[in-house]
């Protein structure tokens, strides 16, 4: 391995201590030793006049689950692979070391395999307040094929028009005779009946008062012979 | 007996290091008179003491300001250590000590302290951490 200071470039070789072939042209590295030998150099007689390459928090052991250590590439630094058709592995830490993005990471042919994994993360920032830029936005719901007017959510689902799941269970509620009455029925002269109105309320007291109805049905039917026919409930 | 001083020419670089200083020296014979100071020249020199640092690691003294002026650098023999006669480049300077130690099996933090320099001397305290 290799710090130019004055262009802040650390090369790394598939030779160096910290790198292991697997098989094939598959290698390993393994970031922990990558990054002592970091520090091992930045205390040099060259490198203590430089700032440091990296930032490193070890691994902390929480109620039981040690969590891994991170290693973060910092003040402009940058890593190139020594060119080659071959892949690295990265091991032993969350890093940034794959970063092509932010130019932590110099890319050519050389693969870069990151094996960050992620427990509770903390969000920032992005285009709204809930942390989410648009494209992630719209990475999820491609991911779960949304389309038109499911945009908004409530009670934690997308809904379609608007209307919440919980409205349409509150519905399912009052017709199953909770919170329910009936009114206006009207007979034929058999005494069967042509039609009558049900309401439903959110609550017992609404029911009792015919206040803050949630939904009103008509309900008619009509008879041949004495004998039901059709059968009709409508919402209003 | 009157004496001349010359343009520029200050008695207050007199004490201390006078002849560690590399500055001009206007001489009337077997008598030096007074230390001329060049504006590249620093304003005074005086001890800085390194306290509590891990024995081996190296430190590093700038000028905190611009880092122009490396002060002194080196390895940790003793502790306290004690750096002879670094140099200050204002009569107020502030110095960035910087301490790194990872060439053994125990691995520090790089540490970083300010103090200002002053002609009576320096101290640093140092609490440096284990980074494995």
């Amino acid at each position: 391995m290799d710090i130019n200071w004055a262009t802040k470039m650390i090369t790394i070789y598939k030779t160096d201590s910290f790198i292991s072939l697997i098989s094939g042209t598959l290698y390993e590295m393994d970031t922990d030793a990558f990054r002592l030998l970091l520090k091992d150099k930045e205390d040099d007689e060259n490198g203590i006049v430089f700032s440091d390459t990296h930032k490193h928090n070890t691994q902390v052991t929480i109620a039981g689950i040690t969590y891994a250590e991170t290693i973060q590439i910092i003040n402009g630094y940058s890593i190139t692979f020594k060119d080659g058709q071959y892949s690295v592995r990265l091991r032993g830490s969350n890093n940034n070391i794959f970063d092509v993005e932010n130019q932590i990471l110099n890319q050519n042919q050389v693969q870069v395999i990151p094996g960050n994994a992620a427990g509770l993360i903390i969000k920032t920032g992005g285009e709204s307040n809930d942390g989410w830029t648009t494209t992630e936005r719209k990475q999820i719901r491609d991911a779960l094929g949304i389309t038109g007017l499911k945009t908004t959510a409530v009670d934690g689902q997308l809904q379609t028009n608007f209307i919440s799941i919980s409205e349409q269970i509150k519905r399912i509620l009052g017709l199953s005779q909770e919170n329910y009455r009936l009114f206006n029925p009207e007979y034929d002269s058999d005494d069967n009946l042509l039609s009558i109105t049900i309401r439903i309320y959110p609550t017992a007291n609404d029911c009792i008062n015919d206040s803050n109805m949630l939904s009103e049905y008509a309900v008619t039917a009509s008879y041949v012979d004495k004998k039901l026919n059709t059968y009709k409930v409508l919402k209003a | 007996m009157s004496v001349i001083i010359p343009y520029g020419v200050s008695f207050s670089h007199m004490s201390g290091n006078i002849l560690s200083t590399g500055k001009s020296q206007i001489v009337a014979p077997l008598l030096v008179l007074a230390v001329q100071r060049y504006p590249s020249d620093p304003y005074f020199y005086a001890d800085v003491i390194i306290n509590d640092a891990i024995i081996g690691s190296r430190y590093w003294m700038v000028k905190n300001a611009d880092h122009s002026e490396i002060l002194a650098t080196g390895l940790i023999t003793s502790s306290p250590q004690v750096v002879l006669d670094v140099p200050s480049y204002g009569s107020s300077m502030i110095i960035l000590l910087r301490l790194r130690n990872a060439s053994d099996t125990s691995k520090y933090k790089t540490y970083e302290a300010l103090t200002p320099h002053t002609q009576n001397g320096t101290s640093f305290y140092c609490s440096q951490q284990r980074d494995d």
